[in-house]
């Protein structure tokens, strides 16, 4: 670059000494791009995601964000990674939109690994790739700050950005001077460096300034406590309840003092990792008092956003891994198999071993070990799902199903072009009496263990009609290679149209018919055995009952009395010389008046065979039986035997 | 934020477009003299690590006791695992305070987490420099990542439904409360003084409440005697004139100090807008000690409290006014049980406590060893630069121009308006 014309970043260190900020405007490469910091994305919450995604990115370990809840007047996210370089942050502010990740850029700037460019320096995958995550902050705010140093940098870089037309200017196109492209300004940054004497430290701090309105009272559940308020005014409104739990409410037009304390799920002596422990218990007990738990009615916006934000980030569970839960009586495992009509396999796990080990799989991180945690006003977040320890219901399958399956597509008969490259995934499904809270029925799609969206309650457009049965599962797909492609700009949906979207949805219908037929098979054998538990009991009782009535008339011996099968009727002649009442049994208890041998009949059939030795031992014990031939005594029987079933 | 008019425009459109500042790196302010260096590294630092040392040997030597009086100062061996030092302050716009002690309880192997009170917005450079000021000392490792500037002011936790409160209870309890006020707490007839106090027993309520050990207090604050608020200073020095009438030893400590007619009978024969700069100080110092000696003693358990030191310095600006910065330790009057029959034959150390009159002639006491702080600059001028350096090392850190600092300190210390 010749000294007429320096460069951002020359001009940037130059500020070291002269101490004179370096003024530039933000440039964008494409024209459309520039409505990217107007803000494509539908909720606050968002821009918190993307901010976190970014220090995932730069290969931190720890995120702290300040959000001054419920106020709200400033945000605050700071990680421990590896920082911006004055060369990085030039390639941010000039080229909105073109991101270095995944590209050689990426590797020369250090923002990527050496070795590959869809990793961290650190070896994380990626989970940024189009430059514009940052700027999703315009949800929040106009002005922020970056404040970041990189190792060794005896410097921080400090940089003050403004959003949209400066200070009365309007939003204008410049032609820039170097490549006599035509460019939109969509902000100001005054950008400066100063001394650091922490040379080791490193890391990023966004701070968001001059919230907008509109975003506070988002964040603020103003709206919620609106009506409320409404509510008091007329009684008449519909009934609309303060969540149970809530950040608290500012007084109206205040900056100082609440009106509502916060009502929290713990308390200020907890940990931070006990304070999202006793969230998840609270949402999860909440099923204790009302027959499904909606964390929309339960938790105020904040709260909510605290727990998407724990589900999106690539985060540690709660507990455990779903592959990593241990074998035992608690949950049955399953193998899903990934041809169209394939069907489930019972996985049998030694005790000790886990599906992780069994079926090889590797997410989220396989052999990398990684740490990362984010912490959220002093609560640490961790991902809410969880799999033990589950309420119990009156459905017949009460045990947890979980159905694993991982697929592996290279796409190899097929352009790359059309294809979009590989795909290799990991999958679970979970079946339960019970989803807690409700907005975890459905599926996530992760690339890598990051999602932008929440739980598709659809299932990926499942058109089977199995309505409760949907409603009973969570499901989560790990990507491991591909459908990035797939991801639109906002990283909340997807392109349907994309074949490895349209791969994981072939795949997924698939599994949710192998869990159906699991589960309804299962369901069949378990109602089937309850009612031989019924029928037991029956029998028991009519057996209690002879006793007792032939006691009363003075027999204490029970005759023994046998019903005898057709094919078997040779013996009958040795057996009554035994002492025996015999029966013909297809005499006594017609198979035609039963149907079938299996399930309910077949537990009829034998209430029926019981209670015609029960007859038989009765009319006995009165000396009824004497007078009558072996032909009439099985024809009485039988006869009382039908007056007995009819209904 | 100003509480807004009521209108829809103001909840969907903000008043203005933020523009930035540049920050400024050469330009020195009150804060940055000298003096103030003198007070943080003498009074905030040196008492600190005092407290520090103390419950270090305390511990090593059960039978050691909490005293009013001066204890060494030798060296003594730190516990294995560091400790965190919880500090509640009002920091100005560089955390130099902040920075200050660090530096001097890093040897303790002591690892700081702070709150802070700063009214400034966070929009405008003087925010800015706030929100890059906490990042880079959060940046130390020893430091804790998440401690907070919140904007707000120190005196909003007088209300136990702020934002100010909640944190102030989600931060601490705390070891360090240092109350640097830009306000006056001496009673005046300019502006009220009256939220400081409620603040100030708010913050004894918490403290007695959750603190255990020994917590320090410091606050400094303007002494201005042309604008003396007379009602309200009678008001404050009640609780000195309680000891005065009943205690001769507590009046003959203040002999020569005070005339002796402002504390002596219920109703004041002095006026005291008629004291001097100088007996104006100590009056205000005696008074200010005794009122949260009362507060000490009126809470269950009991806490004693000791006046460690007492510092003057001038405002270049306003020679009428004087700058006064005060070290408190406090402790909790924690009596073991004591078994007098002998049954249980447990070897138990008699621990006591200063009774309220101990406390306060040993108030007294402190208050005649004011220290001047000009003075004691302008005698020893290896000093003074020992001090400008330290504080040009700070600065710097802090994102100052070093030389321009020094510079401005030889130049005589003049504030430009910005
Ligand atoms: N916390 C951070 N630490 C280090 N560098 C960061 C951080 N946040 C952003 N950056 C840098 O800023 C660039 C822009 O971030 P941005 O989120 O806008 O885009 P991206 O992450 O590259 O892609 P995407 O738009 O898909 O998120 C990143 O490529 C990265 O170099
Ligand atoms: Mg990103």
């Amino acid at each position: 670059m010749s000294e007429a014309n320096p460069s951002l970043s020359e001009r940037i260190h130059k500020s070291e000494k002269s101490h004179k900020p370096v003024e530039t405007i933000l440039k964008t490469d494409q024209k459309v791009l520039a409505r990217i910091t107007d803000g494509i994305y539908r909720q606050p919450a968002s821009a918190l995601r993307e901010l976190i995604s970014n220090a995932y990115d730069a290969d931190a370990t720890e995120v702290i964000i300040f959000t001054d809840a419920p106020r709200f007047g400033y945000i605050s996210v700071r990680d421990d990674g590896h920082g911006l370089s004055p060369e990085m942050l030039e390639h941010l502010v000039e080229h909105i939109g073109g991101s270095a990740k995944r590209s050689s850029e990426g590797i020369d700037l250090g923002i990527t690994s050496k070795d590959d460019e869809n990793l961290s320096p650190g070896g994380r995958k990626l989970i940024g790739k189009l430059g514009i995550g940052l700027f999703s902050v315009a949800q929040f705010t106009r002005h922020f700050l970056i404040i970041t140093k990189t190792p060794k940098d005896k410097f921080r870089t400090i940089a003050d950005i403004t959003l949209g037309p400066v200070a009365g200017q309007e939003k204008k196109l410049s032609v820039d001077n170097r490549s006599g492209q035509q460019e939109i300004q969509t902000g100001h940054a005054r950008i400066w460096r100063e001394n650091a004497e922490d040379a080791d430290s490193h890391g990023t701090e966004i701070k968001l300034l001059d919230l907008l309105p509109r975003t506070r009272a988002e964040l603020a559940s103003a709206d919620l406590w609106a009506k409320i308020d409404f509510q008091k005014e007329d009684p008449d409104s519909p009934n609309i309840e303060i969540p149970r739990y809530h950040i608290g409410r500012m007084k109206p037009k205040q900056t100082e003092v609440l009106e509502i304390q916060p009502e929290l799920p713990w308390s200020n002596d907890d940990s931070p990792k006990d304070r999202f422990s006793k969230f998840v218990q609270a949402v999860r007990g909440a099923i204790d008092t009302s027959d499904s738990v909606d964390l929309d009615i339960l938790c105020d916006r904040y709260l909510q956003t605290l727990w998407n934000l724990a589900l999106a980030a690539p985060l540690e569970y709660i507990e455990t891994h779903p592959f990593d839960l241990p074998a035992d009586k608690e949950i049955i495992f399953f193998e899903l198999e990934n041809k169209p009509k394939g069907q489930a396999k019972r996985l049998s796990i030694k005790t000790g071993d886990t599906p992780r080990k069994e079926l090889r799989l590797k997410s989220p991180n396989g052999a990398h070990k990684d740490s990362f945690k984010v912490f959220i006003d002093g609560i640490q977040l961790f991902r809410p799902i969880v799999f033990k320890n589950l309420p119990k219901t009156s459905t017949a399958v009460q045990t947890p199903l979980l159905f694993i399956g991982s697929d592996s597509q290279r796409f190899e008969k097929k352009p790359i072009d059309l294809s979009g490259g590989p795909l290799v995934f990991e999958a679970y499904l979970f079946w339960a009496p019970k989803i807690i809270p409700k907005q975890h029925q459905g599926v996530i799609l992760r690339i890598g263990n990051a999602s932008g969206s929440l739980f598709d309650k659809t299932f990926m457009s499942y058109q089977v009609s199995e309505q409760t049965r949907t409603r009973q599962i969570t499901a989560e797909v790990f990507v491991r290679e591909g459908l990035d492609g797939a991801l639109n700009l906002d990283r909340e949906s997807f392109n349907f149209a994309h074949p490895h979207y349209q791969y994981i949805l072939k795949w997924l219908h698939s599994a949710l018919r192998q869990l159906a037929n699991k589960h309804k098979e299962l369901g069949k054998s378990l109602r089937t055995s309850k009612v031989t538990a019924q029928g037991e009991k029956v029998r028991a009782e009519v057996e209690k009952k002879v006793v007792h009535s032939l006691k009363l008339r003075g027999v204490d011996d029970l005759p023994e009395v046998i019903l005898i099968e057709k094919e078997k009727k040779a013996d009958t002649k040795r057996l009554r010389n035994d002492g025996a009442i015999v029966l013909q049994k297809d005499i006594v208890v017609p198979p035609s008046n039963f149907k079938n041998k299996t399930g309910a009949e077949g537990e009829r059939r034998k209430n029926a065979e019981r209670k015609a030795v029960a007859i038989a031992q009765l009319l006995h014990g009165w000396g009824l039986l004497e007078n009558l031939s072996f032909d009439d005594q099985e024809k009485l029987i039988r006869d009382i035997l039908e007056i007995v079933f009819l209904d | 934020m100003e509480p807004q008019e009521d209108s829809y425009e103001d909840d969907i459109i903000q008043d203005s477009i933020p523009v930035h500042t540049a920050p400024p790196l050469n330009n020195f302010l009150p804060w940055h003299r000298v003096k103030k260096q003198y007070v943080r590294q003498f009074q905030w630092g040196y008492q600190t690590s005092k407290m520090i040392k103390d419950s270090w040997r305390r511990l090593q030597n059960p039978s050691l006791v909490w005293t009013l009086d001066e204890t060494s100062n030798e060296e003594v061996q730190a516990p294995d695992n560091s400790q965190t030092l919880k500090c509640l302050v009002i920091p100005g716009q560089d955390l130099l305070d902040i920075r200050a002690l660090r530096q001097e309880v890093g040897e303790l192997n002591c690892y700081i987490r702070y709150l802070g009170f700063n009214e400034s917005h966070g929009s405008d450079h003087r925010g800015t420099r706030i929100h890059v000021a906490n990042n880079s000392v959060t940046s130390f490792s020893d430091v804790s990542r998440d401690s907070l500037v919140l904007h707000d002011k120190f005196e909003s936790i007088a209300k136990t439904n702020s934002q100010a409160y909640r944190y102030l209870k989600e931060c601490g309890p705390y070891h360090v409360v240092n109350l640097d006020f830009c306000g006056s707490v001496f009673p005046n007839t300019v502006t009220s003084s009256q939220e400081y106090y409620k603040a100030l027993h708010q913050l004894l309520i918490y403290q007695f409440e959750h603190q255990t050990s020994e917590w320090l207090l410091f606050i400094t604050t303007r002494i201005e005697p042309n604008v003396a608020n007379d009602v309200e200073l009678q008001n404050l020095c009640r609780p000195a004139r309680a000891n005065f009438d009943n205690h001769p030893e507590f009046a003959t400590s203040l002999e020569g100090l005070i005339p002796t007619g402002v504390f002596q009978v219920e109703e004041a024969v002095v006026d005291i807008r008629s004291l001097d700069q100088d007996q104006m100080i100590r009056m205000f110092g005696v008074a200010l000690s005794k009122w949260l000696l009362t507060l000490c003693q009126s809470a269950s358990p009991k806490w004693s409290i000791a006046l460690r030191s007492f510092y003057r310095y001038s405002i270049n600006e306003d020679a009428g006014s004087e700058m006064v910065s005060l070290a408190f330790e406090f402790t909790r009057n924690i009596v073991r049980p004591v078994d007098p029959t002998g049954m249980s034959q447990l070897q138990t150390t008699m621990q006591t406590f200063p009774t309220e009159m101990q406390c306060a002639v040993s108030i007294a006491q402190a208050i005649s060893r004011i220290r001047n702080v000009d003075q004691e600059l302008n005698s020893d001028s290896e000093l003074k630069i020992r001090l400008r350096d330290a504080q040009a090392d700070l600065l710097q850190s802090a994102g100052y121009d070093r030389d321009a600092y020094i510079q401005w300190v030889n130049d005589g210390e003049t504030i430009t308006e910005n």
